[in-house]
């Protein structure tokens, strides 16, 4: 079986990829909107303008992924096992 | 330019040559490189305002043309570290100039980019999802679970009214099953891709079109001698009656370059 990039199936790959992931920066160097460092924001989040997302909280969202990061990130430190099977199946969830 | 105070960063790639890539980034922007030591970055000039559009198909576009540019950037300088989308750096006063704020980045980050470096070399990220039909394993299940075929046969020598509960249970425990079932798929699944992997970061599983479960949906760090074994391997899933298998590549490994940092200067 060959992976395939053809653009029009693997469009939502792209997407999950570009918008939510990649490279992080020291938050200090970044462009800011409304005094908050551009970094990890989903771009459906940018779209909806930054004081909806203040409003709805997705500010929070963006400090939860990262706290859960430095946490795996502490977990592996300490040589501690990543929690790679905590969730399962969708339907076992 | 003097509004063109940002530089808006596609990745950092293992080469110290400054060059021009041309007018290939985000609406036709001149990408070029900044080097420092053994690295340089992959940037464009623009103000410091991300991009942002209601349009989707513009923000289509815009993806495409930052992927586009980390494309052109591996098949030149081997090796790219992505960034995501909308990453613009800006200076922090009048006197820095935008490329020197990259460059110092670059000096001040370069232990990481190293390590991040030496774990994507000749590596390449694969998006692999599995599938699989409810009915036709439904189907399978019925046929060869015992308690299912118990309760069938029970139910066909009740009344109207017991047969009912006797059908609600029969569906509670078909689901019970298929959740049994589904778990060790996955763990199944997940152990024979793994010895292919260097590395695997579990999604979310999305909701799939048609009269298909996405079991799982995964993110590969794979070397490039083993895509061919990771094929073979996916190849057989996608065989199995009742499974299918979407696999996409190869991507820059945006799913394996984020974890090494938290830090924010001042913390």
């Amino acid at each position: 079986m060959e992976p395939t990039r053809d653009t029009h199936a693997t469009l939502v790959d792209l997407l999950d990829r570009v918008l939510d992931k990649g490279l992080i920066l020291n938050a200090d160097l970044m462009i800011h909107v409304a005094g908050i460092p551009l970094l990890g924001v989903k771009l459906n989040a940018a779209l909806a303008g930054m004081e909806t997302m203040l409003k709805y909280g997705i500010w929070q969202d963006w400090d939860e992924a990262q706290r859960s990061i430095a946490a795996e990130e502490r977990r592996r430190t300490l040589g501690l096992a990543p929690e790679e099977m905590s969730h399962l199946s969708p339907i076992a969830r | 330019m003097e509004q063109e105070k940002g530089r808006y960063l596609y990745g950092v790639a293992a080469s110290e040559s400054a060059v021009r890539l041309g007018p290939m980034g985000i609406e036709g922007c001149d990408v070029y490189t900044i080097p420092y030591g053994d690295f340089c970055a992959i940037v464009h000039n623009c103000p410091t305002e991300p991009y942002q559009s209601t349009d989707e198909e513009m923000v289509k576009r815009w993806v495409s043309a930052h992927q586009g540019v980390l494309d052109e950037a591996k098949e030149r300088f081997g090796a790219v570290i992505p960034f995501g989308f909308d990453t613009i750096l800006q200076p922090g006063d009048e006197a820095t100039s935008p490329d020197q704020v990259v460059k110092d980045w670059l000096k001040g980050d370069y232990e990481r980019l190293c390590s991040i470096m030496e774990k994507i070399k000749d590596r390449d990220e694969y998006g692999v999802q599995i599938f699989y039909e409810p009915g036709l394993i439904g189907r399978q299940i019925a046929e060869q679970s015992q308690e299912i075929q118990k309760l069938k046969e029970e139910i066909a020598t009740k009344s109207p009214g017991m047969a009912y509960i006797y059908r609600q249970k029969l569906e509670k425990v078909a689901k019970a099953e298929m959740e049994k079932l589904a778990d060790r798929w996955f763990k199944d699944f997940y152990g024979r891709l793994k010895p292919h992997c260097d590395d695997i970061v579990i999604e979310k599983t999305r909701k799939a079109d048609g009269d298909r479960v996405m079991l799982l949906n995964l993110s590969c760090l794979v070397h490039k001698e083993k895509v061919d074994s990771l094929g073979r391997e996916l190849e057989e899933i996608n065989n199995m009656d009742g499974f299918s298998v979407h696999f996409s590549g190869p991507w820059p490994p945006y799913s394996f370059v984020a974890k090494a940092v938290v830090s924010i200067k001042g913390e």
